[in-house]
Parts: C-alpha cells; structure tokens; sequence
C-alpha cells in the first residue's frame, strides 16, 4: 500500500515536472551550474560518479532526473528545491550530463586488465 | 647543594669518569634481548665528608635519573622515540643521544608533537609494538592530544612520557610554571588506557614495564607516564634499582561454551557473513579469517581498518547483509550502524532507525571491547544488540572457533558450502569487472580521477615488496577495489578518531618500520590533512625514511564542502556558497613546492592524466635510491 502511495506520487510528480519543461537545455551553462552548485562534489566533475553515483555518460530521462533532485531518496543527496535550482538550470545540467561521451571500453585501457 | 674537594675543573679525573661511565653505558644489559630483570643502575657516589675551606660546588652529574630511565626503556626492545624537543625532558633527551648511544631508541626529531605520536601509530600497525613520543607537560600533551586520541580510537599501543616539573621548588623559570601541571596526564586520561606519575626512579621502572604490559594487552591503546624532572635530572640516591621482567599478557580467548554455540549457529545457517573490524593484529591473523572463512565458505566484508583479509580472494567483499541470516562480527567496534540505517542529511529530523538485515538475522559479536570501555568520548557507539556476545580477542579465539566449526561440518553439508563458496567466487568476480567498469568513468577527466590515479600506480608498485600507508577511504577505496592486496603490511587503515593531520606522520611512522624491511612504501595524502602540520616531510628527509607520497589534493577540505552544501540546499538559501571556509584555492597549494622547502623531492602539480605515468617511474626510482618522494596530483573530491 505505502508503495503504490510512493508510485502514485512520483507518477504526479513527473507529469508536473514534465509539464514545466518547454526548452532544451544548455551544455555551457549546464556545466558551470553542475559545477558552481557543487553537483561535482559528489558526483564527479564529468558527472561520472564518486560518494554518489554515476550521472553521465547516459543519464536517466530529464524529468525523473529533475524528480529526484526535488525528491531524493534517503540518502546524503541534498534536496534542490526550485528556490535553489529552477527546473530550467536542472535542465541544462541535464543537458551537460547528456553531452558526456562514453569512457573508453575497459578493454581497451590496459591499466584496467593486470 | 652537593660539595666535593675536588678541583671542578680536573680535566683528568673528568676523562676518567668520562671513559667509567661509557664503559658503564656499554655494560648495561638489554632486556630487549634477555626479557628478564635485571639489576642496572648504580647510584652516584656519596660526596666526602670536607672541612669549609675545601667545600667546591660540583656542577656535574655523571649518573643523572634519566640514564635508569632510559635503562627502562632499552629493556623493551624501543627502537626508536619520537619528540619535538622538550625542555621537561631535556635530561632524558640527553641521556638517548649520549649514554644510550641515540640507538635503540634513536631520537627522531619532530616538527609537532601531533606529528610525535601520529608517527608512533603509523609505526606500531606495521610493526606490531610501541615506540615512544617524549612531549613537553602541558603544551606538548596539548599538542600530541588529537594525536593520542587518534591512537584511543584505532586502538593502537603508544607510549607517550610526558615532562613535568612536579616540585615547585625545583621550578627555575616562569616557563616551567606555565608549563607544569598538578596532574599532567590528566587532560588525556578520557582516552589513554592507563597512566602514572612516579615518584621514585624504581616506580619508574615498574609503571614503564607495566606500562608496555598494558598498552600492547588486546585491545590494545596509548598509555602516558609523567616523567618528573627532578626525577630526571637529579643524582640517582635510590640503590638496588632494578627492572622488572616483562610479562606479556596473554590475549584473551573466548569462552570455549560460547565458541561452541557460535560454531553451531555459523555451521546451520545458510547465508552466513562475517565482518572483519580491527581483527588481525599479526600476520596470523589474516591466515586464520580465510581458514575460518574457507571453513565456512562464508563471505569476508572488511572494514579496512586494517589488512584482515585478501582482496582478491573468491570470499573477498560479497557479503550482503541485507540476505544474510548469520552475521559474524569479528572486532567490530560500531554493530548498530552495520545492520541499521538512520536518517540521512538529506532528511529534516531522525526518524526511527531502519534495519538493514532480516528481522530473524543472528548476531554473533567475538570482541576485546566487550573487556575495556571508558565514558566520556563516545567512540564505543550504539549499544551492541547481539545474539552472542562473546568476550575476547578475535585473533586469538579465531583457532578455537576454526576447529569447532571444523568438527561440525559432516560430508554432506561441506558439500553444501562448496556450493554456496562456488556462487560467492561469482559474485566476487561481477563486483570486480564492475569495479573496472567504475574505473574507467571519468577515465581522461582533469582533475584526476582517484580511480585513473590508483590504476596508473599499480603497475609501479606491484612488484615490490609494497606497503600502502595512507588510508584509501578518501580515495573512495580504489586501490582496495583494484589492486591485489594479500599481506598484512600492505594496509593499515584509518585514523581511529577520525581525527584530521594523522595521515601524513602516521605514513612517516609506518614507513619507517617498513624501511628496515627493505619494503617500498605508498602514502596516499590528503591536501587538507598535510596541512596540519606538514613538518613530518622534513623528518622523513633528515631522518632519510623512503617513500612514496601521492597527493589527493583536491583542494580542499572536501567532506565539508560536501556537508555546506547540503546545509545550504536544506535551508534553500545559496549552495554556490559552499566552498567558502572549506575551499584551500585562491591561491592553490602547491605541494610540490612545499615539499622541496623541507629539502624533499616533489613532482608536479600534476592535472593532465597522461603525465602521471612519467612522474610516477621518476618517484619509484628515488624512493629506490633511499629517499622519499612526493607527487602533487590534482584530483576530484573522491
């Protein structure tokens, strides 16, 4: 029951977030807030993981993405409410989050094979 | 005041007492080496009856206190004793250099006294004993506090002597006023294991002995003993002085009922784990957790507070607690925080703890804790709710336990264990490509990743006999997660105390028990901590300790930038704020520079990942030439 309460919740709330997205992000921009907001500190800088877990490359869709940042689940990850981060700065980290490319394949960093 | 009709100034008779004393100091038996007691000592000579006319002061003093003092102290074997020079234990000093020869214990000279006993808990986990710190009363004790605590928590034998002029009388400055104290030991005492202030050179050999006895007794911790300057500095007048014989206290085992019941449950249950805190305090006992484990074919979680289990092994690391039904807690000091999650930062409020286990999951708790609990500082954590709490050594109750569970295990069910091992060997596989996967995020990223930075040091060091000293925690444990770890040396763990500026003289200290090992040393170093009192680089250069030191400079002090910002964020005000009073930019350190202003070679700073492999092949060829060595890498948070 408290599940499906959960499901029904995070439904509602990724249908208003979705609704109050009308523009793609920006990379640039997308970058120095990532950085500036201090989302580097626990994710990485390339977004690639660290005390927290990975972002990029190939992050989730934008507005489950923006779900959590305004929802996390219990854990360190601070709750960004839209007083400190607009759903449109979310959608340029996003952005910048999505524009990391893959790393090289493990197989071919012989550092990673000995 | 002491007279003699002698000429003050007889320069024979100076060469003669010169040439008896050091033959005295020669003969002086090392109970290092015979462990039994020894009568040392003798007391000075009694001044002739003189008539006025003839009475001369005598300003010498061939057989000063601190010379039995330091008898003591050669007689457990101490090989080396830490200080920043203190004028309250200017006469012990002394007697180290001249009489003792400043060999066993060699006097290292220290920037701190922090930097003192943080070498002497870097030494001891590497060689397996104490050395001593000699600090100044009162402002010394202060300094080495955060340091002593560091020891309390990470329960590690330090022998910290402290200098105090008890005799007010005997004061002959200011100074020595400021610098005394009624009860030296007293602002340590909350986190010390035992201490004493002796009022008689024989006191002082049995409180030394007892001492040592107590600090090296599972679990083990720091002792002080307050080393009265009078004590020191005058004549020795008590005759018969002798040194009492060392006996080393047995580690304490287990009950053999408890270990019994303990062997049943871990035998019956199905998805057994066991968890290894500060468990191996030798070489054995890593030995004995994988016979246990393969036993048991049980899966090992480390807590990497010290080198308990191989990192490469099939058992290593794949222990879910969430499944499990039977967990054993080998020296784990924190079981409520293992098996419970309470409400993180991100929640307003603590909510009630969740349980991280099944409601049914068994607890077996084998701990030397259970013996020893002080209550001011709260490092014993939550109440430990366990099914079986077994009160001993987890090293030394291991064999008992191993051999019980062996005698249970019938054909049948070993046959069910070698198929539960078989799955635990998978999974420990996926959780290593999966580390590999990890690794290779970011792989290219400036700053360094701590994962790009660890790989790149493996292939340097994988063929020497290596000793990491640095702890990996803040490295997110890439060197745990990638590299082969199987001997007891090769890592330490943590501070204990969570106390920051133990890293660098902790990895000084354990460098230089490794040095006459001949073994190559890696210190992973945190920019913040260094910074605390980054003297300990010129000790490890004058006193020529080889090592490799590999910054994690992320300028910063980046678990609060963590925490700011999440403050910040929950107060909806400005995150981008976070990194004021946290942030070490504006300027930048530079490390490398810093290192070269104590006369230590330094490299970099380095931020393009592809000239880490060049620096690092130039640093492993001075560390082989004898010196030590630092590598100023700029790298991400963790």
């Amino acid at each position: 029951m408290k599940l499906l309460a959960v499901a029904i919740f995070s439904v509602v709330l990724v249908a208003q977030v979705s609704a109050q997205q009308t523009s793609p992000g920006n990379v640039e921009k997308g970058k120095q807030i990532f950085l500036k907001d201090g989302c580097y500190s626990c994710h990485g800088y390339d977004g690639h993981g660290g005390v927290a877990p990975k972002l990029a490359p190939r992050p989730i869709p934008t507005v489950a993405f923006i779900a959590i940042v305004r929802h996390p689940p219990a854990s360190a990850m601070p709750t960004y409410s839209p007083k400190v981060m607009s759903d449109a700065e979310l959608t340029d980290v996003w952005t910048y989050l999505k524009s990391i490319p893959d790393p090289p394949p493990v197989k071919n960093i012989p550092l990673l094979n000995q | 005041m002491a007279t003699s009709d002698k000429s003050p100034v007889d320069r024979r008779g100076f060469l003669k007492g010169a040439a008896a004393s050091a033959a005295m100091a020669a003969q002086v038996p090392l109970a290092a080496q015979v462990r039994s007691a020894v009568p040392v000592a003798k007391p000075a000579e009694p001044a002739p009856e003189t008539t006025a006319s003839s009475r001369v002061e005598v300003l010498t003093n061939e057989r000063p206190g601190s010379d039995f003092m330091l008898d003591v102290i050669k007689s457990l074997g101490i090989e080396y004793a830490t200080a920043n020079p203190a004028s309250s234990c200017r006469a012990l000093h002394e007697s180290i250099i001249n009489y003792g020869g400043n060999k066993n214990p060699e006097l290292l000279t220290c920037c701190h006294e922090e930097s003192s006993v943080g070498m002497a808990h870097g030494y001891a986990k590497i060689e397996g004993k104490p050395i001593i710190s000699m600090v100044h009363g009162t402002v010394g004790t202060q300094h080495a506090s955060m340091a002593i605590y560091n020891a309390f928590c990470d329960r590690v034998p330090a022998i910290v002597i402290l200098g105090n002029e008890l005799d007010a009388t005997a004061r002959r400055s200011f100074v020595e006023w400021t610098h005394a104290a009624q009860d030296a030991a007293v602002i340590i005492r909350d986190f010390t294991k035992w201490d004493d202030a002796p009022g008689s050179l024989q006191h002082f050999a049995e409180s030394f002995v007892r001492a040592y006895k107590i600090a090296m007794t599972p679990p083990m911790g720091p002792v002080a003993l307050v080393a009265n300057g009078k004590l020191q500095e005058e004549p020795i007048e008590e005759s018969n002085l002798r040194i009492p014989k060392l006996n080393a206290t047995s580690p304490p085992q287990g009950d053999s009922g408890a270990i019994a019941e303990a062997a049943k449950q871990l035998v019956n249950a199905e998805n057994p784990v066991i968890v290894a805190g500060r468990l191996a305090r030798t070489p054995n006992g890593i030995k004995l957790l994988v016979e246990l484990a393969e036993t048991l074919q049980a899966p090992v979680n480390d807590q990497r507070n010290r080198m308990n289990f191989p990192t490469r092994h099939p058992l290593y690391g794949a222990g879910d607690i969430a499944k499990a039904d039977m967990i054993l807690c080998l020296e784990v000091e924190d079981i409520y925080m293992l098996t419970h999650r309470v409400s993180p930062l991100n929640r307003i409020g603590m909510d009630a703890p969740k349980l991280l286990t099944k409601e049914n999951t068994k607890l077996i708790s084998i701990s030397s804790l259970e013996l020893f609990q002080k209550s001011n500082y709260q490092d014993f954590a939550r109440y430990n709710e366990v099914d079986l709490a077994i009160a001993g050594d987890g090293e030394a109750t291991l064999p008992a336990l191993i051999d019980a569970c062996k005698r249970l295990i019938t054909a049948d069910r070993k046959r069910t264990l070698q198929d539960r091992g078989a799955k635990l060997a998978e999974a420990h596989k996926r959780m290593e490509e999966q580390n590999r996967l990890q690794a290779a995020l970011g792989w290219d990223s400036s700053p360094l990743t701590p994962a790009r930075v660890s790989a790149e040091l493996w292939p340097h060091i994988k063929d020497e006999d290596w000793s990491l000293v640095g702890n990996d925690m803040f490295f997110s444990r890439w060197p745990t997660r990638l590299w082969n770890f199987d001997k007891h040396y090769q890592y330490i763990g943590g501070s204990g105390g969570e106390g920051v500026g133990y890293g660098a003289p902790a990895a000084v200290g354990a460098a230089l028990a490794n040095k006459k090992y001949g073994r190559f040393t890696v210190n992973l170093q945190n920019d913040g901590d260094l910074n605390y009192a980054p003297g300990v680089l010129w000790t490890a250069v004058h006193h020529k300790i080889p090592m490799l030191t590999v910054m994690h400079n992320n300028r910063g002090y980046h678990q609060e930038v963590m925490f700011v910002t999440t403050m910040a964020a929950r107060a909806n005000r400005d995150v981008t704020r976070a990194g004021i009073g946290t942030k070490l930019t504006e300027p930048n350190i530079d490390y490398a520079t810093m290192a070269k202003g104590y006369g230590m070679q330094g490299i970099g700073p380095i931020t393009d990942p592809n000239d880490i492999a060049p620096a690092l092949k130039r640093a492993v060829e001075i560390v082989k030439s004898g010196e030590p060595v630092l590598i100023d890498t700029v790298t991400q948070g963790r």
